[in-house]
């Protein structure tokens, strides 16, 4: 760990930055008074400098009639952002940021800040949502400038309760981190919490905005996500306007927002894009497969492993026949076959899009094919794992996603020890981690447990827009309706009134 | 804290897979048992098992083993089969002529309590079920049980499963009676008629007309085929009817100091092929072939039922029923003094819901 | 002398219903039959009614024993035999809830053992249980009202399931009806007692309970028992329309016996699906009981609750290991169930007797000391 010296001299300073290479120091001369311009080359808009700045200075050189006056010429620099300090760690941060330190030689204690920087080069534009695509709506998503999010956000939402308060994080990376909320709306106390948390970190780099979930999070030990990390701005302005508190980090295309509930990680932004009828239908198909991802490859070890009995007599000539010439245990065959689909799913995301394409449907097909020829696995089995590997990805957050195909190896260890005993146990058991998990001080279960009726409105099911004008409970929002129900044009019906 | 976390979780998951050693029955490395066949052979119990060979052949295959008590019987049988039997699939039970005549208690008594077994179907066979099985092991391992199940469906064999044999064995008022199953003169195995029990022993056979009628008088599901001789107009034949749906009420009424139980019919039935000189289209016709079918069937059910009283026997539940009206009801009195002495009355309703194409 | 929990551990009164119903309904559910039918034979039901009322009574007895100052059982002991006297009390009723936590686990061992898994060992599924139990109930009296929600909301589908029986039932099975004397139905009452119990742990877990006022919960406890008395008034009737009496007479487990009937196109014998799911049901009355017992020796001896519940469930395995013959674990379900109906049908009344008669020797000598 760096420790950081206090009261530092403004002079050390430019003598520790003199040991990097890339930083300058010219020594000019304006109205007899020397002056001492340094700044980090690799860090400044070198536009900026040749055509405004230098020649700016230049001029100043020229001008010997008058006597210097440092307000004089910090105002007259034609550039946006000038301040004068005589804060060493200000200084050495604004180094770092790409601005220009002016010193004045015998003249002045001031030091001379001038914003030449370029710190936006060799960063992305435009972000597609690639990763949490949808088929509809708005594909617009962050991109690793923390001032182009916030632009983002600012330019979908015009409100004025949009509020930001902004901190530096991390002792190497020193990334400004800012906290987004609606004032007015968003309860203090779940402001204050963000703040005490983010004003405890101790961490050195912050990467990524989704990894100050593991660092602010209420429970270390958990596989959940607490709260929703997403790199979509439809998602980040609804999370916004529930009443939930917004943390983005410069350097990262991604935000998170919390109090989260475990419901929220399977909500798309696409639910509210179609009728509520088509959007809850969606949202329900979701929920059915991640408990079938989850359960159906254990499931399937239990029955074959221990159940028999249940398998109606039908069913019985398949399933042997499947897996009569198969050498292995159930549970070998399910994790040869899991691993298998974990490891195209680790392959494809580390290669190239369009080799992934391929190499998703040569390791599907090929393999999977060759493994039933070879009787490694049986073709029953090879239909239950490719069709829970893809019900996995319906979920439409990456972190939910993982967690779920995280969860289903105990199950099926479990599973392979004590049959649907096993898998009964390793519910009850997450059952129980997830009541204990808290968000924000803000339970995770919630509206399931504890129980908030009015919350279901909006959970496993997408009620039409008039339902679901409150802000639900558990946030706690200081102003809980959203917009009037009253539906404005009503229809006539056929029946009665005509 | 961190490396207590790792130790905790790491003890946890040893002793996981230590106390998780529990004896695995995986599917494919079990015999199945599908029908079981028992009889007596030489004061031995004896077991006929058809186990499929889904991983082989499409044909299950036959095994057969002897033992002095059923428990024995499955290891037995194992000690013949690279896999051990498993009794959790079994679909039918099959008890020969002799042990049935024998008593069936110890077989009731001992595997059909075994929570092991499903709602399985058990019937009777008037040879031996080993001959009855051998003639099955071209179908499939699920013939016979597909059999039953449709025989019992549509053509006028009573329900019966697992949980029937419970209530007639070990309820009161009531007797056993299964379906019986039977090789033909081609070597077919077909459903004949039922064997109506005494205790665990069987006392009666009844021929397939009477079982319809048995059918009618106790299952909710009267769906079957009945046929009865017309004789109207100068014209004689025999005819079929199929029964759809109905209802049946068994009443008591006190007369002369006997007990006179009042079996009333409801049928709905189908007609389909009629000859050329009855016209349903008469309002005569109609009435007299309603009248003759009513007759038929009431009178056969009333001889039915004397021939149940006869035999000491009451597969109707006839002392079920009269324990629920009358409070001091004790079995053993019933069948001695009551049951003898009843008259029966069997009255019949019908309704002919539709003719077929035909007409 | 009244004990204040920090309204974060607290959880609504609402939860009161949820909390009396999952301790009521344990492993009893899926044997009571044979038991009840040997007395009052098909009229048991009338007994079941009868039981009900009696245990709306005890719980309003309950209620007047939390009444006032003393808001759970060691305080009521304390405040009615002193401290040493209180404290001895006290050990005793833990001893109770120990045996009926105990109680579930050894009946639900069983049920695995004869319906799933015949050659599982004892202490294999004593171990696997103690590693859950230990985890569900350190994670708090919160987590725990969660459980017994969830496990009264989870398996509620396995009620629908009475579709399957009915459509094999007879009627005739119910009559005669109204044919016992008194005698016969209040020792049918008797067995149906069993049932009933674990209801009385709300004398330690009620100051767990957030509410503006007493009256609240008490509501909710007593529909709490009211749901209870409808679930069980329909098994038993849809059991004695499924099954005669006789036969009720001559199976073990008369209610796995029932689901056995459950069959779908995908799915057979679903009393293997009844057996697992029914974990959710007992793990709130064992794990409930054993908190209480954790309770107990908390706010007797300031025992850290943790030290407790592991002493307890150690105890627990060992007991349940060495429960070996078949008919052991029949002993034991009858010795808790007179020990429970002991105490709650019988000492707790007699407990509010000696907290009226204490208030009224106090307030006596209030008056005269002024």
């Amino acid at each position: 760990m760096i420790k950081e010296k206090k009261n530092q001299n403004p002079a050390e300073i430019v003598k520790r930055a003199k040991k990097s290479s890339d930083f300058k120091e010219i020594k000019k001369n304006v109205s007899g008074v020397k002056i001492f311009i340094s700044c980090f080359t690799s860090l400044i808009d070198h536009k900026t400098m040749e055509q405004v700045f230098l020649p700016y200075i230049n001029e100043c050189e020229k001008k010997t009639d008058q006597a210097f006056d440092i307000n004089q010429f910090k105002n007259s620099i034609p550039l946006e952002e000038v301040m004068t300090t005589q804060d060493a760690k200000e200084i050495e941060e604004k180094l770092h940021k790409g601005f220009v330190l002016i010193t004045f030689e015998n003249t002045s204690e001031d030091w001379l800040l001038v914003n030449v920087s370029n710190l936006s080069k060799g960063i992305r534009e435009t972000n597609e949502t690639e990763n949490e695509y949808s088929v509809t709506g708005p594909k617009l998503g962050f991109v690793e400038s923390l001032d182009t999010n916030i632009l983002l956000l600012r330019s979908k939402l015009k409100s004025p309760l949009v509020t930001t308060e902004e901190l530096t994080l991390g002792t190497l990376s020193k990334t400004r981190v800012a906290i987004v909320y609606l004032d007015g709306i968003t309860n203090e106390k779940h402001i204050e919490t963000v703040k005490k948390r983010l004003a405890k970190i101790d961490f050195d780099i912050i990467w990524d905005t989704s990894a100050l979930d593991e660092i602010i999070r209420d429970n270390s030990h958990t596989p959940f996500p607490l709260y929703l990390s997403t790199e979509r701005l439809d998602r980040i302005c609804y999370t916004l306007s529930l009443g939930q508190v917004v943390i983005f980090s410069d350097g990262s295309p991604s935000a998170i927002s919390g109090p989260s509930t475990l419901l929220d990680f399977f909500i798309s932004p696409e639910d509210y894009y179609y009728n509520w009828i088509v959007g809850s239908f969606f949202r329900l198909i979701r929920i059915f497969a991640i408990i079938f991802s989850i359960f159906s490859s254990s499931l399937y070890v239990a029955v074959v492993t221990f159940h028999y009995e249940v398998v109606p007599a039908d069913l019985l000539g398949p399933l042997i026949e499947s897996r009569a010439n198969v050498p292995f245990p159930p549970v070998m065959e399910v994790l040869f076959l899991e691993m298998t689909i974990e490891l195209l799913r680790e392959a494809g995301a580390r290669l190239p899009t369009k080799v992934g394409q391929t190499l998703g449907i040569v390791g599907g097909i090929v393999i999977g094919q060759a493994a039933v020829m070879a009787a490694l696995t049986s073709n029953i089995l090879l239909i239950v794992v490719a069709l829970s590997a893809l019900a996995s990805f319906t979920t439409p957050t990456m972190s939910m996603s993982n967690t779920i195909r995280l969860l289903r190896f105990p199950f099926i260890i479990m599973s392979s020890l004590l049959g649907g005993l096993g898998i009964m146990l390793g519910f009850a058991v997450i059952l129980c981690h997830l009541f204990k998990l808290k968000s924000f001080e803000t339970p995770y279960m919630v509206p399931l447990y504890p129980f908030r009726r009015n919350n279901f409105k909006d959970s496993f099911i997408r009620s039409p827009y008039s339902v679901i004008n409150k802000r639900p409970d558990y946030l706690r929002a200081k102003d809980t309706i959203k917009y009037s129900s009253k539906e404005k044009n009503k229809k006539k019906e056929d029946i009665n009134d005509e | 804290m961190m490396n207590n976390t790792f130790v905790k979780m790491g003890c946890v998951i040893l002793s996981l897979i230590l106390a998780g050693c529990v004896p695995h029955n995986t599917i494919d490395e079990v015999s199945l048992m599908h029908n079981i066949g028992f009889d007596k052979e030489e004061e031995m119990l004896k077991a006929s098992v058809v186990y499929p060979n889904y991983a082989e052949s499409d044909n299950p295959a036959l095994i057969t083993a002897a033992a002095e008590n059923p428990s024995s019987l499955q290891e037995e049988l194992s000690h013949k089969s690279q896999f051990p039997f498993e009794i959790g699939q079994v679909r039918l039970l099959i008890f020969g002529d002799k042990l049935s005549r024998e008593g069936l208690a110890p077989i009731l008594d001992t595997i059909c309590k075994d929570p092991k077994i499903g709602i399985i179907r058990i019937v009777i066979t008037d040879g031996s079920p080993d001959l009855l099985l051998r003639k099955t092991l071209k179908e499939s391992p699920l013939f016979l049980m597909n059999l039953i199940e449709k025989s019992i469906e549509n053509e006028g064999i009573p329900e019966t499963d697992l949980h029937l044999m419970y209530d007639q064995f070990f309820g009161s008022g009531i007797d056993m009676s299964f379906p019986n199953l039977t090789v033909d003169s081609k070597e077919n195995v077909k459903v004949d008629g039922m064997g109506i029990f005494k205790d665990d022993k069987l006392a009666l056979r009844i021929s397939e007309k009477e079982t319809f009628l048995l059918k009618l008088m106790t299952d909710a599901n009267k769906r079957g085929v009945y046929s009865f001789n017309l004789n109207m107009n100068g014209n004689k034949a025999n005819i079929g009817v199929r029964i759809i749906s109905g209802k049946h009420k068994v009443k008591f009424i006190k007369d002369n100091l006997k007990e006179k139980v009042k079996v009333s019919l409801n049928l709905n039935v189908e007609l389909d092929a009629l000859p050329e000189w009855i016209n349903l289209e008469k309002e005569k016709d109609l009435k007299l072939l309603k009248n003759a079918l009513q007759k038929s069937i009431s009178t056969e059910a009333e001889i039915l039922l004397k021939k149940f009283q006869a035999n000491g026997v009451d597969p109707i539940g006839i002392g079920r029923r009269y324990k629920a009206n009358h409070e001091n009801y004790s079995e053993l009195s019933f069948y001695d003094r009551i049951y003898p002495g009843m008259t029966y009355d069997a009255d019949t309703k019908i309704t002919i819901r539709q003719t077929g194409v035909g007409k | 002398m009244s004990v204040k929990v920090e309204k974060q551990f607290q959880v609504s009164a609402f939860f009161t219903f949820f909390l009396i119903h999952s301790s009521q309904t344990g492993i009893g559910i899926l044997n009571f039959q044979s038991q009840v039918i040997k007395d009052a034979e098909q009229d048991a039901w009338i007994s079941l009614i009868i039981t009900w009322v009696i245990t709306h009574i005890i719980l309003y007895i309950i209620f007047k024993l939390l009444d006032g100052e003393t808001n759970d059982l060691v305080a009521v002991h304390q405040y009615c035999f002193g401290k040493t006297a209180g404290s001895i009390m006290s050990v005793l009723a833990l001893v109770y809830f120990w045996l009926a936590s105990l109680t579930v686990l050894r009946a639900y061992i069983e049920v695995i053992q004869i319906w799933v898994y015949p050659t599982i060992k004892t202490w294999q599924l004593c171990f696997i249980f103690g590693l859950t139990f230990y985890y569900i109930i350190s994670s708090g009296f919160r987590s725990l009202t969660g459980f017994s929600f969830w496990g009264v909301i989870l398996p509620a589908f396995l009620f629908f399931l009475i579709y399957f029986p009915l459509k094999h039932m007879n009627y005739i099975n119910l009559l005669p009806a109204f044919s016992h004397s008194l005698t016969e139905l209040f020792l049918s009452s008797k067995a149906y007692a069993l049932l009933f119990l674990g209801f009385e742990w709300i004398l330690m877990y009620y100051p767990f309970i957030r509410s503006s006022n007493n009256k609240d919960i008490s509501k909710w406890a007593h529909l709490g028992n009211m749901y209870t008395f409808i679930i069980y008034l329909v098994i038993t009737l849809v059991s004695f329309l499924y099954f005669n009496q006789d036969v009720l007479k001559h199976l073990p487990w008369p209610t796995l016996m029932m689901v056995k009937v459950v069959m779908f196109s995908f799915l057979e014998r679903f009393e293997y699906i009844f057996v697992f799911i029914w974990l959710l049901v007992i793990i709130s009355p064992i794990c409930i009981s054993l908190w209480v017992c954790t309770r107990i020796a908390k706010r007797t001896f300031s025992i850290p609750p943790k030290a407790t519940l592991l002493f307890l469930l150690i105890a627990e395995m060992i007991a349940s290991v060495n429960f070996r013959e078949f008919r052991s674990t029949d002993y034991l379900i009858h010795f808790t169930a007179n020990a429970g109906i002991g105490f709650v049908y019988v000492y707790l009344p007699l407990l509010l007797i000696i907290k009226w008669i204490k208030n009224h020797f106090m307030k006596n000598r209030l008056n005269k000391g002024f």
